[in-house]
């Protein structure tokens, strides 16, 4: 189960993502960018079964994407969750998408935030959340150390610690992306090289 | 495992003099793995009445929209407000259309009923099956202990201060027994007048 994690700061939502393709045993490709950029200032971090997460994640892209051509402005942070959860509840009795959804983004009418959402269809806005493997060694982590209106460079600092302490317990050892959302739109983060 | 004791959580409602009061947990978890302390599981229907789901998120999610959806709709249609009971009547035909594929959840509602602001409350099953009581009902993974609770404290026609003093003293005893509901408590007190929301903290485990 793939590491996701997004955190909220004051302006910007930081978010951390596992960069190994894998089946089973076999690590296929190590430097892996699953953090989709779904428009200009939204990010979408999926972990969940291989297929399913392409194929929900193009699919959600593109009609965010139309929802903007047809509209002439990007669907808000609010509206795009529940868009998301929607169809992951409205697939669940059927044939459910098996993916686990974080969404980050920035709107002007909410500033930075972030929705985590499961393969069920339940929804919940967060300060910041994890999914996977990962949530059982940072979510108690993340209690302690997070503060509301935190500064980039402290959440990056929170990122590292993050990472650190998956190195260290976690029985997985990969390589990370981190990429910010904010106001001015989506950038990489540079984290520092694996000690 | 139970569906129903996948996310965990509790309603609680009671009947006071010329009020009501509907309460729920906060917590929002995933079997053992608490994921947030801020999903209030009671929504505001009209002033008059309130909406407690518990069970499955994701069905507590899809009910309370496709519940304010048909509200709505009534209420553009009719030009008036659905009166507590109607809204409850509306809230078992949505249950029992999905008898052989239900949502996983089980609302209690709780209003004042007409002009003269009778308190109403009534809860169900996931399948639609109403039980309207005097007193109060609940619904949740802690049911048998809220029960107990609320049996022994318990009194008719408190004034609205002290029916947030017993549903609070009954909800936090109660949570304390069962390990996924908890983490805090938001209470409403409907009166005639208006609305009280207060949000309880006790144990955070």
């Amino acid at each position: 189960m793939e590491t996701i994690l997004a955190i909220k700061l004051k302006d910007v939502v930081i978010t951390l993502s596992d960069t190994n393709a894998g089946r089973s045993i076999v690590k296929m490709k190590d430097d892996e960018d699953k953090i989709l950029v779904l428009d200009q200032h939204k990010l979408l971090l999926t972990s969940g079964e291989a297929g399913d997460r392409i194929q929900f994640c193009e699919y959600i892209s593109k009609n965010v994407s139309l929802y903007e051509l047809r509209n002439g402005y990007e669907l808000t942070m609010n509206a795009a969750a529940n868009y998301i959860r929607n169809e992951l509840a409205t697939a669940v009795r059927q044939s459910p998408y098996q993916v686990n959804l974080i969404l980050a983004g920035h709107d002007s009418h909410d500033g930075p935030s972030l929705y985590f959402m499961d393969y069920l269809g339940s929804m919940q806005k967060m300060s910041f959340t994890c999914h996977g493997y990962a949530g059982y060694f940072l979510l108690s982590l993340l209690d302690k150390h997070w503060r509301e209106g935190m500064s980039i460079d402290e959440g990056v600092q929170l990122l590292h610690m993050c990472i650190q302490e998956l190195k260290t317990r976690f029985i997985v050892n990969t390589n990370y992306i981190a990429k910010a959302v904010g106001v001015d739109g989506v950038r990489v983060v540079p984290l520092l090289p694996a000690a | 495992m139970s569906i129903m004791e996948y996310n965990g959580g509790a309603v609680l409602a009671m009947v006071g003099k010329n009020c009501v009061a509907i309460a729920s947990d906060l917590r929002f978890g995933v079997q053992a793995q608490t994921l947030s302390t801020n999903f209030s599981k009671v929504f505001p229907i009209s002033s008059k009445c309130f909406l407690g789901l518990s069970g499955l998120a994701t069905d507590i999610l899809t009910l309370h929209q496709k519940l304010v959806f048909k509200n709505n709709l009534y209420k553009l249609r009719e030009e008036r407000e659905m009166s507590p009971r109607v809204f409850a009547n509306m809230v078992a035909s949505t249950l029992y259309e999905k008898r052989f594929g239900p949502f996983f959840s089980e609302p209690v509602i709780a209003g004042l009923e007409g002009p003269e602001n009778k308190p109403y409350i009534t809860a169900m099953d996931l399948l639609g099956a109403p039980v309207d009581a005097h007193d109060f009902v609940m619904s949740g993974t802690c049911t048998p202990a809220m029960y107990g609770m609320c049996e022994t404290l318990y009194r008719p026609n408190l004034e609205p201060d002290d029916l947030f003093e017993t549903i609070s003293q009954c909800l936090l005893a109660a949570f304390d027994r069962d390990a996924i509901t908890g983490w805090g408590a938001v209470v409403h007190i409907l009166t005639p007048t208006g609305v009280i929301s207060r949000k309880l903290k006790g144990r955070q485990d």
